[in-house]
């Protein structure tokens, strides 16, 4: 058995800075009588993150989904120490807020009032097919994807599965986007790969229908071949495998290099990446 | 906020033996009702017309949960919950609620405190006397010494007059209206939009809030409608 290890597969690796996923930066502010941190956004990213990443087969069009938020730049602040604008009542104070237009997300105390309908249990107000929301500071990260997904979808909600992130109430497991939701928020729907994988079944594996998800491990038979295009990008879930059994004929060039990469710490950009390809029982690996 | 508990066997108490609205439903079912409702997080806050259903009967279930310090993040929703139900017999307990804090209180102490007045308003949507009075009392700010809590370096007793401006308005009633009225044309011109005792722009969002209420109904205007 050949066993090729992170070793070997650098040699297929691009770098993780330029790996397949789609990373969205977010500019936030935090109003100046607020104590939001840095720190507390970030978090909030990572659980962004990883709620994007899987299939946690929680609604039935749930997709991992390639895109990645991250904080662009430093926390800023806006508004003036006992402005009020800390705590959103009136329209006046939610239009002086969306107008801080030098960062997209806004962090306040409260959030009041939005889009003229007054309650006090209200959590975040985001604009409509414009750049721009508005939280309170302790919101999980679904709630930034959500208010995000207005900015960029517009008004709806998503109602039919609870775990939706587009859904109107926060559940603490809203983790699902659909591939329409995922493209919306820049990123790309994998195609998830699991089990026996060859052409015909599952494969050849192009860069149309990619980028590829292993969520399983995937083999490749005895006496199969497995075609994987020029471009393609594969994402493994630690611990995960490409087996072949048969032929890999993974058909990458020199200046787009087939990316294989362990998808499970990307919620930064530095994260690092690594893979494994096990060529076993008279298997091929064909590098064009 | 550990008064309410006896607060909460008292109205219980008073509910079991008062026939009203929803009496026939098991209390177990209610409270799980309450719990589904109030524990979670709402884009456009509690719905109104599905607490507003919960009836008189949640009111013991939701006072345990402000009760408990573990449920803090629920809080604002449940006292959100509590005046959409607009049953009278909340007023006194959120009042008490509201005033019994003293020094510091954390972030969602803060954040449920500031519901108080909404809710309160929400039940004078009734006509209760108490409710409207109250309210229009923490409106002058500088006599009002009931609220002894404060939270950073915010200026509380202003935003507990600001938040019943708001409850006036979320009460819809005729005699908040002209008492909102008299406040703007009396503060027009001499104060700032913060900063001073009270904002003339909450006073303005209030009236056209009130307006709303009365033109749409209360289920229209108490959550967003962003296709509007």
């Amino acid at each position: 058995m050949k066993k090729l290890l992170l070793l070997w597969t650098a040699l297929l690796i691009i770098p993780a800075t330029a790996t397949a996923l789609d990373w969205v930066p977010f500019t936030i502010a935090r109003h100046v009588d607020t104590t939001f941190t840095a720190a507390t956004f970030d978090a909030a990213m990572y659980d962004a993150n990883d709620r994007m990443k899987y299939d946690n087969h929680d609604c039935t069009d749930d997709v991992p989904c390639s895109a990645r938020f991250y904080r662009s730049g430093t926390l800023g602040s806006f508004g003036s120490a006992s402005d009020g604008l800390d705590i959103i009542t009136t329209q006046a104070e939610l239009t002086s807020v969306f107008n801080v237009t030098s960062h997209r997300i806004k962090v306040v105390d409260a959030v009041d009032y939005c889009a003229g309908g007054y309650n006090t249990s209200i959590i975040g107000c985001g604009r409509c097919n414009a750049t721009g929301f508005i939280l309170e500071d302790w919101v999980g990260g679904n709630v930034y994807v959500h208010e995000y997904g207005h900015n960029v979808m517009g008004c709806g909600h998503r109602n039919d599965c609870s775990n939706n992130i587009m859904n109107a109430v926060s559940i603490g497991t809203n983790n699902s986007v659909n591939a329409t939701e995922c493209s919306g928020f820049g990123g790309s729907a994998y195609t998830q790969l699991c089990g026996n994988v060859y052409d015909g079944a599952g494969g050849p594996l192009t860069v149309s229908n990619g980028p590829y998800w292993i969520t399983c491990n995937v083999t490749i038979p005895v006496g199969r071949t497995l075609t994987i295009q020029a471009g393609v990008e594969i994402q493994f879930h630690r611990g995960l495998r490409i087996k072949s059994d048969g032929v890999m004929n993974a058909d990458g060039t020199a200046t787009r290099i087939i990316l294989y990469s362990n998808n499970e710490d990307q919620n930064f950009p530095t994260a690092t990446v690594d893979g494994e390809l096990i060529i076993q029982n008279g298997g091929e690996l064909i590098l064009d | 906020m550990k008064s309410v508990s006896l607060i909460g066997f008292a109205l219980l108490l008073v509910l079991a033996l008062c026939p009203a609205k929803g009496l026939a439903q098991n209390s177990d079912d209610i409270k799980t009702q309450v719990n589904t409702l109030v524990r979670k997080h709402y884009m456009d806050g509690i719905p109104y017309e599905r607490a507003n259903a919960l009836g008189p009967l949640a009111l013991p279930f939701l006072f345990e949960i402000l009760d408990n310090s573990a449920d803090k993040l629920f809080w604002v929703n449940t006292i959100v919950t509590i005046g959409f139900i607009e049953d009278t017999s909340a007023v006194d307990p959120l009042i008490e609620m509201l005033e019994a804090p003293r020094g510091e209180v954390d972030s969602a102490t803060f954040r449920a405190l500031l519901s108080v007045p909404y809710a309160l308003g929400c039940i004078a949507a009734n006509g209760n006397a108490r409710s409207l009075e109250y309210l229009a009392g923490n409106l002058d700010v500088s006599s009002n010494q009931s609220i002894r809590w404060r939270f950073r370096n915010k200026p509380t007793t202003e935003l507990i007059a600001e938040q019943s401006v708001m409850g006036l308005a979320v009460s819809g009633r005729q005699e908040a209206r002209k008492l909102l009225r008299e406040l703007q044309i009396k503060t027009k011109g001499k104060m700032n939009l913060k900063g001073e005792a009270l904002g003339t722009a909450a006073i303005d969002q209030g009236l056209i809030i009130m307006d709303r209420i009365n033109a749409k109904g209360r289920a229209a205007v108490l959550n967003p409608h962003k296709e509007d």
